[in-house]
């Protein structure tokens, strides 16, 4: 007898089947290995001419920076970007999933892509996993219909909002917006106040630090400045350079560089087959 | 479902897949795809039978992307190149994802033509019947590429090609006329080649030229009406360089 030849549609969702053993491993004893997560700051704004996303850098295990410099602002579409907050694997691999979903929707409706399809594939894939996929997104971009910003929380609810704040220092971003935001914001005065509600919550969270990312999107145009901020720089060499001290006598300098530079031989014999 | 396990293609005596052979006739009959490699660019074009007067043109898209970098066109069965085309458009984005690369045309094009292999090869189906000719520029060294498939599953790479309708006569003229091409002078050989068997005019020809910097770019009626145009000129302007002496002597 012959197999079917067409595949099987995948039965898709959450996969139960280990979560007995991992309890009996548990409670046998055994440490379940941490996760990276993003202490964050991420913070999201609609300024005149459009939408204005902003993150800190830094991503923590625990009470370890494991990533100085790391991105935070996913691309989705051309027109549209996210922040993510929570787990670093979580918000890659959703964020990619739903820019792959949407790139093939573009192909099949041939228009460019709305932020509102984004969403409604974010918060449905989140809920099916009710939870698990510990993502906290902030979702940004400008479609023919305007520009929108929403927040989708882990367990797949959303709001649509004019500004917002994710991550552990949104309290702090959000103290700075609620004081400082109005309509019609231009884009200088967008961008400065994004970075100072991102700075609120490199300095104030533990969880955040390093850098500013800043995204501004609007009508046919996105500006993706990575590190438009970095007010934590590392000075690794004192800048007086080393010096001796005065009663050293200089006999020889040899200087040898810690990489040798290989010399390629053009046409050189081949390796024997 | 025992009744559905019975294979369709199967060997004649003489070693001939006939369902395949059926697949390739129905390619002979469907219209006429070109394409051509230039050094920096990729040029197809399909020949649009007549189209009905209330048809709405735009629906009907002969030369589609199937991801940033690489498109494709086909002849035949136009309802099985939609099924291909979704399979292999899911394939480039499932390659993005797991292998964070964009595929190259090569991954695509043995994609494809082992999709077509593998229902030569199964119970209850029948053969794709249809040949594509898939282009694009390798994602990292951004090296132009053509490859053709076929019903029975093989691809190869090509420097200019044509499948569907009259596609042995529009081969010839492009191994007599082929140079290696750039820019503009691709768009017009590819023209030249498909103007060989439909009739000439913008409203018969769809073009679309594939750049490393600006992806798919499909032609305007006009642009290709101007280009028609030039063709025309030349041919003439040809005609009577060759008459002049003749009429010297």
């Amino acid at each position: 007898m012959t197999k079917e030849a067409i595949d099987m549609p995948q039965k898709g969702g959450f996969s139960f089947d280990l979560c007995k053993r991992n309890d009996m491993l548990l409670q046998n004893g055994l440490k379940m290995p941490s996760f990276l997560k993003t202490g964050t700051t991420i913070v999201g704004l609609i300024f005149q001419d459009g939408v204005i996303l902003g993150a800190d850098t830094r991503a923590t295990e625990g009470p370890i920076v494991a990533d100085k410099n790391c991105e935070k602002i996913h691309y989705i579409a051309p027109n549209i970007y996210c922040c993510g907050a929570g787990t670093a694997a979580d918000t890659e691999a959703v964020t990619d999933m739903i820019s792959s979903q949407l790139t093939l929707h573009r192909y099949h409706t041939g228009r460019e892509s709305r932020v509102v399809t984004a969403l409604s594939l974010l918060k449905s894939h989140l809920f099916n996993y009710q939870g698990h996929v510990s993502a906290a997104l902030v979702l940004g971009g400008v479609d023919v219909t305007g520009p929108h910003l929403h927040t989708i929380y882990p367990h797949g609810s959303t709001d649509t909002l004019p500004y917002a704040t994710m991550g552990s220092g949104s309290l702090a971003a959000m103290a700075i917006f609620e004081s400082k935001y109005r309509e019609g914001l231009s884009r200088e005065e967008g961008v400065a106040l994004v970075a100072e509600a991102i700075r609120s919550g490199i300095f104030n969270d533990l969880g955040s630090g390093s850098n500013v990312d800043i995204c501004v999107i609007t009508k046919g145009q996105k500006e993706y400045l990575r590190n438009h901020m970095t007010p934590n720089p590392r000075t690794y060499v004192s800048e007086k350079g080393y010096s001796f001290s005065k009663k050293t006598e200089l006999l020889s300098t040899k200087i040898t560089p810690l990489r040798e530079t290989v010399v390629v031989i053009e046409g050189g014999d081949a390796m024997e087959e | 479902m025992a009744r559905y396990d019975r294979a369709i293609t199967v060997f004649s005596p003489d070693g001939h897949l006939f369902q395949v052979e059926y697949a390739l006739e129905a390619v002979r009959k469907g219209n006429a795809v070109v394409g051509v490699r230039g050094s920096d660019n990729v040029v197809l074009g399909v020949e649009k039978k007549s189209t009905p007067k209330l048809q709405d043109s735009r629906s009907v898209r002969k030369i589609v992307n199937l991801d940033d970098h690489i498109a494709l066109a086909c002849a035949g069965l136009k309802a099985d190149a939609r099924v291909l085309v979704n399979k292999a458009r899911i394939e480039c984005q499932s390659h993005k994802l797991t292998v964070e690369d964009p595929a190259s045309v090569e991954y695509i094009t043995r994609y494809i033509a082992g999709l077509q292999q593998k229902y030569t090869q199964s119970g209850g189906v029948r053969p794709f019947g249809l040949s594509t000719l898939i282009i694009g520029f390798d994602p990292y060294s951004g090296v132009p590429a053509l490859y053709q498939t076929d019903p029975s599953g093989t691809f190869s790479a090509w420097k200019a090609n044509a499948t569907g309708r009259n596609s042995n006569s529009i081969r010839e003229f492009l191994e007599k006329n082929y140079k290696e091409t750039s820019g503009q002078e691709t768009v017009k050989l590819a023209i030249r080649a498909l103007l060989e068997v439909v009739e000439s005019g913008g409203k018969n020809i769809e073009v679309a030229v594939m750049t490393r910097e600006h992806g798919l770019r499909q032609l305007e009626e006009a642009e290709i009406d101007a280009i028609v145009a030039e063709i025309e000129a030349e041919k003439a302007a040809a005609e009577a360089a060759k008459k002049a002496p003749s009429k010297e002597t």
